[in-house]
């Protein structure tokens, strides 16, 4: 097969048409030195003769949606050409009645959702760069939120998948329905895979129904007694849609750290959930603040970017995990540290940082942040280092960036080899 | 159906093997009197049955890995049988395999309350894990029917489900982490006890790989809260469509029960014959089971607003039960649908398809015609939230046959499902049983995506071969034994 010319293909402002204003330079950023122009087909079929074409000639790519995440992960290997899932952004089905949608991989999360919400349904879901991240992006780089506390993470709501191969073949696995077992969950192999099995084409997802009514209580206080409250809270019989540890955040007012708890269900549940969550506060002597519709969604909304999206003063994103019994003292680690603002999802122990450097100093920072990491694996968990700025990119170069302590390594290799045997697929950029 | 050897051609040394398993795992823990195997000779789908050369019983991980290493020295194939429960001929021996039952590992390794985990061996029967938790109020949701039997190392191999799947999903939806013997006999662990750790999710790739890509021999399970309230519904109607748009209707209300359950008439006679609730009226075409749980205050909420969609599509009598007496009471007939079944008729088959909710009348309208035209009575029990299936077709294996004619039948039933939108397994598995359906819903290029996994974990295939994947030998033979060949290659519309 003939190799695709990709300056064929696409002309430099279309491109930029696609990519978020926001994160404009991002492609320049991560892999402007190296990059070929993009390729960013407008079907299936063509995604298919691009990947096919590049696998003939041995051509690795880098593929994207809005481009928002780009910068996750360490810089890919080689000359790579970019190739953009955005022009795949039709929603292909929406079965009402079913609570089940298909998506192309380059829908955007909020076009999704506005698209769901006449019918009074929603993908329970909060990821990062709500606004521009595609939902392909989303699913590649296993990215929910706090609402998992209630919906499990975006691996729990995929239904099915087509993707296309490193060879430029279509395949699907799973199908529409809630319930299904025949053959293996490759949705599970693909969340969270980074682009690098191959490329997510159409997305079978579970919808929900938007809850009646949603309303946010954020507590603070006297640290023992907040963690007092969120083991209780956890060990009641309320139903949160959210709970997360929460600190460095301006909706706090006097204190670093709090807890935000979020109830969505018919109107008479969310009172007395509130209720009983107002008198738990007060009984350990913790300050309280209520939120509603539509400042509540706001501030979810506001707290997520703050945890994820990287600012001059707060240049690295972490993403770790630890058991939920290891929050308190890990927040008082993340006081003790640099400038930073996160969240922390108290019923599964992940979490996310924004964070800066401890004064200016690059290697003290590097040192912390691996105590961060130690503290973490000794609960179970794990910390990532999805975005550094370059002061860092050699402190931490790319398996040490993820973190990755297990023993499923080298099996994790073999995947990767079976299903991309030469590499072509976003080489550099994930742990495998 | 004929499950060949996949290995060599001259059969193995089960002498020289035998000695071998006994000087690695100890005599006690290795099974080979012809009469002791018979147990072992076929799982819960009872209609196939083979005897496996040889049944090792081993208690810890290091056992399980040596049982592998052994069988990978001799390269003769292996089967994981939990307990033995399986619907789909999962744990179905084939011929000269080593089965490896876990049924002995059965201790509860851990329970941390406070993150609410829990770690067991797989053999740990399914409602253990909400026995040891239920006294500080959390339990282990998913639950299929065959709950007080089945092992937590079955349900991960096949991925449960249960009656409360609506809500809070299927076992995969549970499984934090687990530690593997892969098929080469290498221990490792993946997941943990935090979701989401670095790299491929290998905890999701496993969990309902039905015994191909190894044995799990430590799960990692969350548990949740015990809700404030629960309340079960129980509705008869005269018609079964009136049932089924009930269901439509609640869904459409933006209520999510823990789960929702429909019995047609046969099986409530069925029921009613065997486990005598006096719940169910015989004279209903079919009954809906509604459980709804939360805080009383949302409970007491959602159960007025289905009690009146039930009323609207006409329900005769409403009965709505929060003690947990009487809730037990109410869903005890459903639990016993297959037990029951199987008084009322010499055998049955029960398939385990599902359809978009919205193809629910349809799908049964089509069973109604298949049991017409192939003369066999069909009872219907079915999770109706998730649209899975579960036909049971009534037969006499004693005749001949009758079991070729209920399997051809069933399968005529799963392609309709595939044809709605649906698929060939809800939560049985494919196993022995189904696979030769698998291309009516998966293209060549699909199974070929699947088997790079396979291949990444067991390239001899030595772990349940013969399995989950048609092979063009027994499926083409199955195949026209019945009907041309070419019918399991067809069909274009298959996701």
């Amino acid at each position: 097969m003939r190799a695709i010319d990709p300056n064929d293909l696409n002309d430099p402002n279309d491109l930029n048409d696609l990519l978020d204003p926001s994160i404009g330079q991002l492609i320049d950023r991560s892999i402007g030195q190296l990059a070929r122009p993009a390729v960013i087909p407008e079907s299936i079929e063509r995604l298919a003769e691009v990947m096919a074409a590049c696998a003939a000639d041995r051509q690795p790519i880098v593929p994207f949606g809005s481009g928002s995440k780009l910068a996750w992960g360490d810089s890919p290997k080689g000359s790579v050409l970019p190739v953009g899932l955005g022009r795949l952004d039709r929603l292909v089905m929406h079965d009402e009645a079913d609570l089940v949608a298909t998506v192309e991989a380059g829908m955007k999360l909020r076009d999704l959702q506005a698209a769901l919400a006449p019918s009074g349904q929603w993908l329970p879901i909060d990821p990062a760069f709500a606004d521009s991240a595609t939902l392909g992006g989303i699913v590649a780089t296993a990215d929910a939120g706090s609402l998992r506390q209630r919906y499990g993470g975006i691996r729990d709501l995929l239904l099915g998948i087509s993707i296309v191969r490193w060879d430029g073949q279509i395949a699907k696995a799973g199908g529409r329905v809630v319930k299904n077992v025949a053959g293996y969950d490759l949705m599970k192999l693909f969340t969270g895979s980074f682009g690098t099995l191959g490329l997510l084409a159409t997305l079978t997802v579970r919808t929900y129904p938007i809850p009646e009514q949603c309303q946010t209580l954020l507590l603070w206080g006297d640290r023992p007694a907040l963690a007092q409250a969120a083991q209780g809270l956890r060990n009641s019989t309320l139903t949160p849609i959210a709970l997360d540890w929460v600190w460095g955040n301006p909706a706090l007012p006097e204190a670093a750290v709090g807890l935000a708890l979020r109830f969505g269900s018919v109107a008479p549940s969310v009172a007395e959930q509130m209720r009983r969550s107002i008198a738990l506060a007060q009984d350990l002597g913790l300050q309280s603040m209520v939120l509603s519709e539509p400042d509540e969604a706001d501030f979810w909304h506001k707290l997520r970017a703050a945890s994820t999206a990287p600012t001059s003063d707060r240049p690295i994103t972490l993403k770790f995990g630890a058991l939920p019994t290891a929050a308190p003292a890990l927040l008082d680690r993340l006081a003790s540290g640099p400038i930073s603002q996160g969240q922390i999802h108290a019923s599964s122990g992940l979490g996310w940082a924004s964070l800066g450097a401890i004064e200016g100093d690059w290697l003290r920072t590097s040192r912390w942040i691996r105590q961060l990491r130690a503290a973490c694996e000794a609960e179970q968990g794990f910390l990532t280092l999805l975005q550094v700025p370059a002061e860092l990119t050699h402190q931490f170069k790319q398996s040490d960036r993820w973190g990755d302590r297990g023993s499923g390594l080298a099996l994790m290799g073999k995947i990767k080899q079976q299903f991309d045997p030469h590499q072509l697929l976003n080489p550099g950029r994930f742990l495998v | 159906m004929v499950f060949a050897p996949s290995l060599s051609a001259t059969r193995p040394d089960w002498e020289a093997i035998a000695r071998e398993f006994v000087n690695a795992l100890g005599d006690r823990a290795v099974i080979r009197r012809r009469d002791e195997l018979l147990t072992y000779e076929c799982d819960g789908l009872t209609s196939y049955r083979h005897r496996p050369a040889l049944v090792v019983l081993p208690r810890t991980t290091e056992q399980v890995a040596a049982a592998v290493k052994l069988c990978n020295r001799f390269r003769v194939p292996f089967v994981a049988r939990g307990a033995g429960t399986g619907l789909s001929g999962g744990a179905l021996p084939i011929e000269d395999s080593v089965l490896i039952v876990t049924a002995l590992m059965k201790q509860i390794l851990k329970v941390d309350l406070g993150n609410q985990r829990v770690v067991v061996q797989p053999g740990v029967i399914n409602n253990w894990v909400t026995q040891a938790v239920s006294g500080a109020g959390f339990y282990y949701a998913p639950d299929p029917s065959s709950q007080i039997i089945c092992s937590i190392g079955g349900n991960v191999a096949e991925n449960s489900g249960g009656v409360h799947c609506l809500k809070y999903g299927v076992t995969t939806n549970h499984v934090l982490g687990l530690k593997l013997v892969l098929p080469d006999g290498e221990i490792v662990e993946v997941g943990s006890a935090v979701p989401e750790m670095p790299g491929y999710d290998l905890t999701g790739i496993f969990v309902g790989s039905e015994g191909t890509l190894g044995i799990a021999t430590e799960v990692t399970l969350r548990i949740l809260k015990t809700a404030d309230e629960i309340a079960v519904l129980l509705a008869d109607f005269t018609s079964m469509d009136a049932a089924a748009k009930s269901v439509a209707d609640i869904i459409a209300a933006k209520i999510i029960p823990g789960g929702m359950e429909i019995m047609d008439n046969l099986s409530i006679n069925a029921v009613e014959d065997v486990a005598k609730t006096n719940c169910y009226p015989r004279d209903a075409e079919a009954i809906l089971l509604v459980e709804l749980d939360g805080l009383a205050v949302e409970v007491a909420a959602n159960s007025d607003r289905v009690a009146q969609i039930c009323r609207e599509n006409g329900a005769r009598n409403i009965t709505i039960a929060t003690d947990s007496q009487e809730r037990l009471k109410l869903w005890k007939g459903r639990k016993s649908a297959f037990a029951a079944a199987g008084h009322v008729s010499p055998d049955y088959y029960v398939q385990d398809g599902v359809v978009p909710r919205g193809k629910l009348v349809w799908i049964l309208q089509e069973i109604a015609k298949l049991s017409e035209e192939y003369g066999y009575k069909v009872a219907n029990v079915f999770h109706a939230g998730d649209g899975n299936l579960h036909p049971l077709v009534l037969y006499d294996k004693s005749v001949p046959g009758q079991l070729e004619a209920v399997e051809e039948m069933g399968g005529e039933i799963l392609k309709r499902c595939v044809q709605a939108g649906g698929t060939i397994s809800g939560e049985h598995g494919i196993g022995a049983e189904k696979r030769c359906y698998m291309p009516d819903m998966f293209s060549a290029a699909d199974l070929e995506t699947m088997q790079w996994l396979r291949s990444a974990f067991d390239p001899l295939r030595l772990a349940n071969p013969d399995k989950v994947f048609p092979t063009p030998k027994t499926c083409g033979e199955a195949a026209n034994a019945q009907a041309p060949a070419q019918r399991l290659v067809e069909g274009v519309d298959r996701f």
